[in-house]
């Protein structure tokens, strides 16, 4: 039958010449041209779909973080669930970016047919968050928790994101009322003797430990670099990589010189109410200082000043205090 | 034939593109909804944000006191960028019913007998159209009476934008 199709299509019954008609030539090119149109724009289409998809869903774990502001709370916690392997990429932070308040920017992929993650989705931009995890965040299921940051004013929440098991080895008991208090998963507290498969977080016996913290000098050894921090700034040098926490804490320096602005005109309101606070010297000094930070390594300097500040605010009359 | 297939392929090429705009029309408004929920749910936390909280750290409470001295900082041109708002203000209570004619701006000068705290509006960010929301708040100041300084409080709106990309209101 098939021999018998292509003979005729083809003209052997004559076996001097083969005869290819122009329509058939014409059908055969054109055929072939929509079928490499067709394919090429349906894998155009399906990887288009895909970028939409993922820029969406970055977009939306972005307006997710939204109520995580903490408010009159210590803190937020919560858990996002993704149907399949998930990445975020947590990967551009510039504190010089979208001056004075920095810049990060988020992206998301997943895992697609042959256990290979898909290309990532557009970034998103985070101006107004203060995003600490790894470069690249991955697994089905995430937890996030927000706890608040003040130098000695609220300078904004630290948005805390992993997805590994952690375990925290003799941490000190605010620590440990922190993680209870906020019902966070993947934290255990376990004993020297129990095996731990989670990132070992040492505190005060540091042998085979991935992360070191050092509360006496406030700093977190990890990646071979010393994060320092202040307040509740131990979480962010804990869970996030090292250039993300830098990066982060010269924004947030740079929020309170913007913060410090608001402060110094609301003294001079409160001056009008019968108010005298005497802060402002100290203030305005701290603001020059965060002004010039290179890295965390100048938390040890401004801590002092700030925790001057906050007992000049606390001794203030009650009706004139400056912050909370 | 020939001119029949090149007909045929017009035809699905002309079904394409219109699949496509109708798509990509959705796709539009799809943006838009997003942008209007995550302004709404922005807006809700907003108050509880270092710039605006009330020292007496009431939930969704603004200190009036500090939205002033941001609208008078050297960095306010810097915040119309830190929100991913069109714009945002706050109306106080005498402001209810005023049309915005008619709303006294608050200012370093006469501050705070006045009607509105603008923040930054969308002229400011030279947008053209935008969908606003709004939020009831707290709006609390500090005032002194009879050698007490207090905080005194009063209901408010804090307003804020989305912009919309198309020429339609």
């Amino acid at each position: 039958m098939c021999v018998l199709f292509l003979k005729k299509i083809f003209n052997l019954e004559n076996k001097k010449a083969v005869e290819f008609g122009f329509n058939l030539i014409f059908s055969l090119i054109v055929g072939a041209f929509i079928l490499f149109l067709a394919i090429y724009f349906a894998s155009k289409f399906i990887k288009t779909q895909e970028n939409v998809f993922y820029t969406e869903s970055a977009a939306q774990i972005v307006s997710f973080l939204d109520p995580f502001e903490t408010g009159i709370a210590s803190g937020k916690s919560s858990e996002i669930n993704f149907k399949k392997e998930t990445r975020i990429y947590n990967e551009y932070c510039n504190p010089n970016d979208n001056l004075p308040f920095g810049l990060q920017k988020i992206s998301f992929s997943e895992k697609t047919l042959g256990e290979k993650f898909g290309d990532k989705g557009e970034k998103i931009q985070v101006k107004n968050k203060y995003i600490f995890s790894d470069k690249i965040v991955q697994g089905k299921k995430m937890n996030i928790f927000s706890v608040s940051f003040s130098m000695p004013f609220k300078i904004s929440d630290l948005l805390i994101i992993f997805s590994k098991d952690y375990c925290f080895y003799d941490p000190p008991q605010k620590i440990v009322d922190d993680v209870e208090g906020l019902r966070i998963k993947n934290i255990y507290f376990p004993n020297e003797t129990e095996k731990c498969n989670g990132v070992r977080v040492c505190f005060k016996d540091y042998s085979n430990c991935d992360i070191k913290v050092y509360e006496d000098e406030k700093y977190v050894q990890k990646e071979g670099k010393r994060l320092y921090y202040y307040d509740n700034l131990i979480y962010g040098a804990i869970f996030s990589s090292s250039d993300v926490y830098e990066c982060n804490v010269k924004r947030l320096m740079n929020k309170i010189e913007a913060l410090g602005e608001i402060y110094e005109n609301k003294i001079k309101i409160i001056e009008r109410k019968g108010c005298d606070p005497r802060i402002e010297l100290k203030l305005s000094n701290l603001m020059n200082i965060t002004r010039n930070i290179d890295n965390s390594k100048a938390l040890n300097q401004i801590s002092k000043l700030s925790d001057e500040i906050d007992e000049i605010n606390r001794a203030a009359n009650p009706g004139c205090k400056l912050f909370n | 034939m020939a001119f029949m297939l090149v007909a045929v392929v017009l035809f699905f090429t002309l079904v394409g593109v219109f699949v496509l705009s109708v798509y990509y029309k959705n796709l539009h408004r799809e943006a838009l909804n997003i942008a209007e929920s995550k302004t709404l749910t922005a807006l809700t936390s907003l108050a509880d944000s270092p710039e605006f909280y009330c020292h007496s750290m009431k939930p969704n409470c603004v200190d009036a006191d500090k939205v002033i001295g941001l609208i008078n900082a050297v960095n306010k041109t810097n915040y119309k960028n830190f929100w991913d708002f069109s714009s945002l203000k706050i109306i106080k209570a005498s402001g209810f019913g005023k049309s915005e004619e008619d709303m006294i701006e608050c200012n370093w000068q006469n501050y705070p007998d006045c009607d509105s705290l603008i923040i930054f509006s969308k002229e400011d960010k030279k947008i053209k159209y935008e969908r606003t929301v709004s939020s009831f708040i707290a709006l609390c100041r500090k005032e002194y009476e009879n050698g007490y300084t207090y905080e005194k409080c009063e209901i408010a709106k804090l307003i804020a934008g989305t912009e919309i990309k198309e020429n339609k209101k």
